[in-house]
């Protein structure tokens, strides 16, 4: 289960390590440079297999962009994950799904998405259901004012804001 | 005084509202000390030797009347009866029940106020001159800029994360007021030669372990592009400042492995791309947020209804007016600084009483206004110079009347080991016992303005580097130790302080600093010359020998 979209979704994507594991069966989560190997060589459809970066990863070296992204934070503390994302969305005009991954709770959830993550899969201790409330917690944000209009993706949650307000 | 809108306050709210619940589910245990602590802390909240501490942002240290009840009201019911103003121009409350704290937050945005990223590794609460607005020498208003940059950095989904904490100050006067060459970034804001508005950017300075005076990278940058600007800094520090070792992890370090000229260019890079996220500021942008803040309603006064000095006077109160008046732009009017630097107090503390009868003086004479400094003191900004007398009077009667500011005994200092868990020395005795031993004003008045500043460790929240003479204390094999340090200053040409040698035991600290001074009195040439320059045209040596005794 994770969330997509700020609604709850069963399927699961599996996410492979370093090391290696099966890719078969289901969706799976690749480290990026073996994603590029298994797209090389046609291992699977490119429907069921994205990709993860470290929050460390840079940029530039973002070759060639799978359907599905995603951000593994080994600490919900490490910062380094909400730039990349920014990077990804802002800067290099990703479109697709991109997950949060890893150490992911409940209280990063809106600033994660504000950043343009729009997938999320929880630390196992959370709880999902109650993890929703947190995209409520605020209807206001400075920040919302000052970006360029046009530049960000919208989110599940700016469209949502803009209903409500009628415009 | 800026007055919220219903945006501001919604904001304020629902974050009280999230952090009640943060800590419902930590008090239930359904949210670890690991996944809490992150969260309390950028929302200001430590804990500390004997209980929680709560340090409540204070805006570019802006306070209105209501506000300073608000926190008096706030000491007595959930506290000891008494605050702490810090050097960042925050107050803060030590003696808390965690679980009181979600209320103590209610109480607070009731009047506007909050404690969002008063700690924490974020951007914390933006710092100016005290005499914003109104002192003699500004070229450009900072309060203005202060409140854009904060409501930039409140609740910024980015940076909510940083390698460390992120400081930053605004100047906008020919003398600098607010440190801005020891911040993560200071702006200097000034008029460029066809009178447009803009800020020269200082990045990388800072205090703690290893101090460093911020340098420019960006002689003029332009208002309208502010904010663009403090994004690309700001991102550059988040994807590639250290996160391995937290004593390297601040902006300052990062600036340094670089080198200024790579990191320049690695912030004008991502400025390329911020400033397609952020939009340049307009007018509008501007005008809507001076309008928040209004106009007090000066009256016309002219130099004549300025009493003039009579023999009616008292020498205390002469006194109080020599050191704690500040000039006003405004004709007639002057700007009082009330010491919170009285012999035996800890610097910066201020009992719910007193806080209870400043506010009533700021209603009386200031428009309702106050202004906390950067130097642990507060400012009634715009009284009228014929009340000084009456305000005086009423000062005295409260025990705020010190007639000290800018003099030796005027020090700024940490809570220290008394309150601090990461103290490795206490630093209020040691501030009480330098105040006895200078406690003759006379003498002090002949030193003339000098900066002593105490840290209880090096973290230097007492700012001990940039104090003309700056005490550290120190851990030696578990006693209490002190080491000085002299020739420091702060401003615009902000130097670090030097070592004198080995360190002090607590009991010996008055003796040398009246040593130091002793040097001092004897070396200027005239009154003029302050302890900085001294030290900087005759250098350590005198000052060791009289301290250590000739080799």
């Amino acid at each position: 289960m994770y969330i997509r979209n700020r609604e709850i979704v069963s399927d699961t994507w599996r996410i492979v390590g370093e090391s290696g594991g099966a890719l078969e069966g289901g969706f799976v989560l690749l480290p990026y440079s073996n994603w590029l190997d298994a797209i090389a060589e046609a291992k699977l459809s490119p429907k069921n297999i994205g990709a993860w970066l470290e929050t460390s990863f840079d940029s530039s070296e973002l070759v060639r962009l799978p359907d599905v992204l995603a951000i593994q934070f080994d600490q919900f503390t490490d910062g380094r994950g909400y730039s990349l994302a920014k990077i990804i969305r802002g800067r290099i005009g990703f479109k697709g799904d991109l997950f949060a991954i890893g150490d992911v709770t409940r209280d990063q959830l809106l600033d994660l998405e504000k950043c343009g993550f729009n997938c999320f899969v929880l630390r196992e201790d959370q709880d999902i259901h109650d993890s929703l409330e947190a995209f409520e917690e605020f209807n206001f944000s400075y920040r919302d004012s000052f970006v360029q209009k046009g530049s960000e993706l919208e989110t599940a949650g700016s469209k949502k804001l803009r209903h409500a307000s009628g415009h | 005084m800026y007055i919220y809108g219903e945006n501001d306050q919604k904001l304020i709210e629902q974050r009280v509202a999230q952090f009640r619940g943060q800590t419902a589910r930590f008090l239930a245990g359904k949210l670890t000390e690991d996944d809490f602590r992150p969260l309390r802390l950028k929302n200001g909240l430590y804990i500390q030797k004997h209980a929680p501490m709560l340090r409540v942002a204070i805006p570019y240290g802006l306070l209105s009347s209501h506000q300073l009840r608000a926190l008096a009201n706030i000491s007595e019911k959930y506290d000891r009866g008494y605050g702490h103003f810090t050097t960042r121009q925050n107050i803060q409350f030590n003696w808390l029940k965690l679980e009181q704290v979600p209320d103590v937050l209610d109480d607070l945005s009731k009047v506007g106020m909050h404690a969002i990223q008063t700690s924490g590794n974020c951007i914390r609460n933006v710092t100016t001159d005290e005499f914003a607005g109104l002192a003699p020498d500004e070229v450009v208003n900072p309060l203005v800029w202060c409140e854009l940059i904060r409501q930039w950095s409140t609740l910024h989904p980015e940076f909510g994360y940083l390698p460390r904490k992120f400081k930053i100050a605004v100047s906008g006067a020919d003398t600098d007021r607010a440190a801005i060459r020891v911040h993560d970034i200071g702006l200097l804001a000034r008029r460029n030669d066809i009178g447009e508005i803009g800020f020269s950017v200082y990045v990388g300075g800072g205090l703690g372990r290893t101090p460093i005076v911020g340098q420019v990278i960006r002689e003029f940058l332009g208002w309208q592009d502010l904010l663009s600007y403090l994004d690309a800094i700001l991102r550059v520090y988040n994807r590639f400042g250290r996160r391995d070792n937290k004593y390297k992890a601040r902006i300052k370090i990062l600036v340094k492995e670089l080198g200024l000229e790579k990191f320049t260019d690695a912030v004008e890079a991502e400025w390329l791309i911020s400033k397609q996220q952020i939009r340049s500021l307009h007018e509008a942008d501007i005008e809507s947020i001076e309008k928040r803040f209004g106009k007090p309603k000066f009256e016309v006064l002219s130099s004549q209804s300025v009493a003039n000095e009579s023999s009616e006077e008292s020498q205390q109160f002469k006194n109080w007016k020599k050191r704690n008046v500040f000039p006003h732009r405004v004709n007639g009017y002057s700007c009082a600084v009330i010491s919170l630097k009285k012999t035996g107090i800890a610097p910066g503390d201020i009992t719910h009483t007193q806080m209870v009868a400043v506010a009533d003086l700021a209603d009386q004479f200031s428009f309702g206004e106050l202004r906390v400094t950067h130097g642990q003191n507060l400012v009634l900004p715009h009284v009228r110079t014929q009340d000084l007398q009456s305000i005086y009077q009423v000062l005295e009667s409260i025990h705020l009347s010190t007639a000290n500011v800018g003099l030796l005994t005027d020090m700024i200092a940490c809570p220290g080991g008394d309150f601090c868990s990461l103290a490795n020395a206490v630093s209020i005795p040691v501030a009480n016992a330098i105040q006895e031993r200078f406690e003759s004003l006379d003498y002090l008045h002949d030193i003339g303005n000098l900066v002593l500043n105490i840290s209880g460790c090096m973290n230097s929240c007492g700012h001990h580097h940039v104090g003309n003479i700056g005490i550290l204390g120190v851990d030696k094999g578990g006693e209490e130790w002190y080491q000085i340090t002299i020739g420091g200053r702060q401003g615009l040409d902000a130097a670090i302080g030097k070592v004198i040698g080995k360190s002090f035991p607590r009991d010996e600290v008055p003796d040398v600093i009246e040593k130091l001074i002793h040097v001092y009195i004897k070396s200027r040439e005239s009154s003029d010359e302050n302890f900085a320059e001294v030290v900087g045209r005759v250098g350590l040596d005198p000052f060791k020998e009289e301290v250590y005794g000739v080799h």
